[in-house]
């Protein structure tokens, strides 16, 4: 039989290769394990709104845990206290460890001092779900938005965190932009920081 | 299918954190008086040879109790207690009021926050703002010990919290994890390599 | 068995080349999730989340197969013996980077275990210790709706269930699989 070498249940748990975050598995199997949760949740509901928040909370409990694997593997013993620094970290490595890539664009808004985007052509959880027109402007982002802001509200940052559509000029799919809102404590020890 | 509502875009985020109790913290001029427990000295053969961690403590963000375990008699607890407390207090300090040239200043490993005469204590901080906290007797720790216990702590602590069914904030009740500090305790300052 | 090997070989390939890959953590994450939700949802009726589990299962297994028969470009098993193989070198290979130890077949090859060494959905989980979910919560009763809904597609009723599980303490976590009848009667029964 051919076996795939991997990370086995060791007899002493201190024994288990620290790197063991690398092992993969289909897309297609999240692809599925999402669309049910969608699912699942929709019968849990009445209005869109609150299917947005049910898949929000969901991602929320994602995203606390992601932080706490990512920050003991990937920074090492590192703290992360700057603004810029926390969003890098989610645009780059939480992006690439969850969805293979970093994030497309992280921008910082125009209109408001507190808010920034991260956008992405084609978000994964977006790209094999097609909500039907009835559905209005639901946005399975919602999952996603909930990773971020789980991971926002637990590094110390705490945020409003949406996920909006942008159609684009000459893109037949729109954009999905993660819109954060920082909490105003946030802005505040930010500029103290200096 | 939820009938569709116009979707309100407007939904705030629902911060389920409860409002643990804190620990309340004994004012620091009370630590001084921590003694010399007469016993100590009284039977030198009770105490064990060569390094051993007597406590381990895991805070929340907002000086809520996670996890906290004596590897002593039970006399001793409530005087560690005593000084987890009082560590919470130099954690704090040196959190906020940061000496720019520190090079603590984005690290997790905080170092000795402050030693007794018997005991010396020694913090971690997260990324989550979660605090570890280690009490030993061992009054000749390396300081590259200590940082290999706090490793193999987080990783044990990051399993725990990765688990589903552990509730953010609440007390980490995973049996397997008390298992693994033990093991990680024992095998402090012996010199493995986790 | 030249089946297996043969079996072990198209779930190697397939997965090495054809299946578009993430990290296994955000499975195993939002698979953590969605159970939590459901013990919260049914109040830790856990017999209740088994079910809805098993549910949401059949679900996924009935659009599965569909890819599963693409990627895999397959045909007809011969019998349940291959069909076994199937599931556990290509099938499970494929989605999920595993392959379950097929074993403890009965004498008339209706029934079969999939012995599970790896499970990626259950990783970092302990059951609560609320004295009932060791005893009645199967953590991974999803893989049992999988596969029955993927079956029921080619034809097969089968019945899945779990029969041990390391979260729960046990050795080895196992899962009985058995073959009910064939849905089409032009299906050739198994005539080893």
């Amino acid at each position: 039989m051919i076996g795939v070498g991997k990370a086995k249940q060791y007899a002493n748990v201190l024994d288990k290769p620290l790197g063991r975050g690398r092992q993969e598995v289909s897309l297609s199997a999240f692809a599925f394990l999402f669309s049910e949760v969608v699912q699942y949740n929709q019968t849990q509901v009445d209005n869109i709104a609150e299917l947005e928040r049910r898949l929000e909370d969901a991602g929320y409990a994602v995203g606390a845990r992601v932080l706490e694997l990512l920050c003991h593997r990937e920074k090492g013993n590192r703290r992360e206290t700057r603004l810029l620094g926390i969003l890098s970290f989610i645009h780059s490595t939480v992006w690439k460890v969850l969805f293979g890539k970093v994030a497309d664009s992280l921008e910082k808004g125009t209109e408001h001092e507190d808010e920034y985007m991260i956008s992405e052509k084609e978000l994964l959880v977006n790209r094999f779900i097609s909500v039907p027109k009835d559905m209005g402007a639901f946005n399975c982002g919602a999952f996603v938005a909930g990773i971020v802001r789980g991971v926002l509200d637990n590094a110390g940052f705490p945020a409003v965190v949406t996920a909006h559509f942008v159609p684009i000029e000459g893109q037949q799919r729109p954009r999905t932009t993660i819109l954060i809102k920082f909490a105003e404590e946030v802005i505040h020890r930010e500029a103290r920081l200096g | 299918m939820p009938s569709p509502s116009s979707p309100p875009r407007a939904h705030g985020p629902t911060t389920s954190r409860e409002q643990p109790p804190s620990i309340r913290r004994a004012p620091p001029s009370r630590c001084s008086r921590v003694n010399c427990r007469p016993a100590d000295s009284a039977a030198p053969d009770q105490l064990p040879s060569g390094n051993m961690i007597v406590c381990v403590a895991v805070v929340g963000h907002q000086n809520n109790p996670l996890y906290l375990q004596s590897f002593t008699e039970a006399d001793d607890a409530l005087k560690l207690h005593h000084v987890v407390h009082c560590s919470l207090d130099v954690i704090d300090e040196r959190v906020n009021n940061p000496k720019r040239s520190a090079p603590t200043l984005n690290e997790t490993f905080l170092g000795l926050l402050y030693p007794t005469e018997n005991y010396k204590v020694y913090g971690y901080l997260t990324n989550t703002k979660v605090k570890f906290l280690m009490v030993t007797t061992d009054l000749d720790v390396k300081d590259a010990d200590a940082r290999n216990f706090f490793r193999k702590f987080h990783a044990a602590y990051v399993d725990a919290v990765s688990n589903p069914f552990h509730v953010p904030g609440k007390k980490i009740a995973s049996r397997s994890f008390g298992a693994r500090v033990s093991t990680i305790v024992k095998s402090f300052g012996s010199g493995t390599v986790g | 068995m030249a089946t297996s090997q043969k079996a072990a070989r198209l779930g190697e390939e397939v997965w090495k080349t054809r299946v578009d890959k993430v990290n296994a953590e955000l499975v195993t994450l939002t698979y953590g999730t969605i159970v939590s939700q459901l013990c919260a949802d049914y109040d830790n009726d856990y017999a209740q989340v088994n079910q809805q589990l098993d549910k949401m299962g059949y679900n996924i297994g009935m659009r599965l197969i569909e890819d599963f028969l693409a990627k895999s470009n397959t045909g007809r098993c011969g019998n349940f013996r291959d069909t076994a193989e199937m599931i556990s070198k290509v099938g499970f290979k494929i989605f999920l980077n595993i392959t379950p130890t097929v074993t403890n077949w009965t004498a008339d090859n209706k029934q079969f275990s999939l012995l599970f060494d790896e499970n990626p959905l259950a990783d970092f989980v302990e059951l609560p210790d609320d004295g009932r979910a060791q005893d009645e919560l199967w953590f991974s009763n999803i893989f049992c709706g999988i596969l029955r809904g993927a079956l029921e597609m080619v034809q097969m009723s089968i019945e899945a269930r779990f029969v041990s599980d390391v979260l729960r303490g046990n050795d080895v976590t196992e899962m009985r699989v058995t073959l009910i009848r064939y849905i089409e009667d032009e299906m050739p029964p198994d005539d080893e």
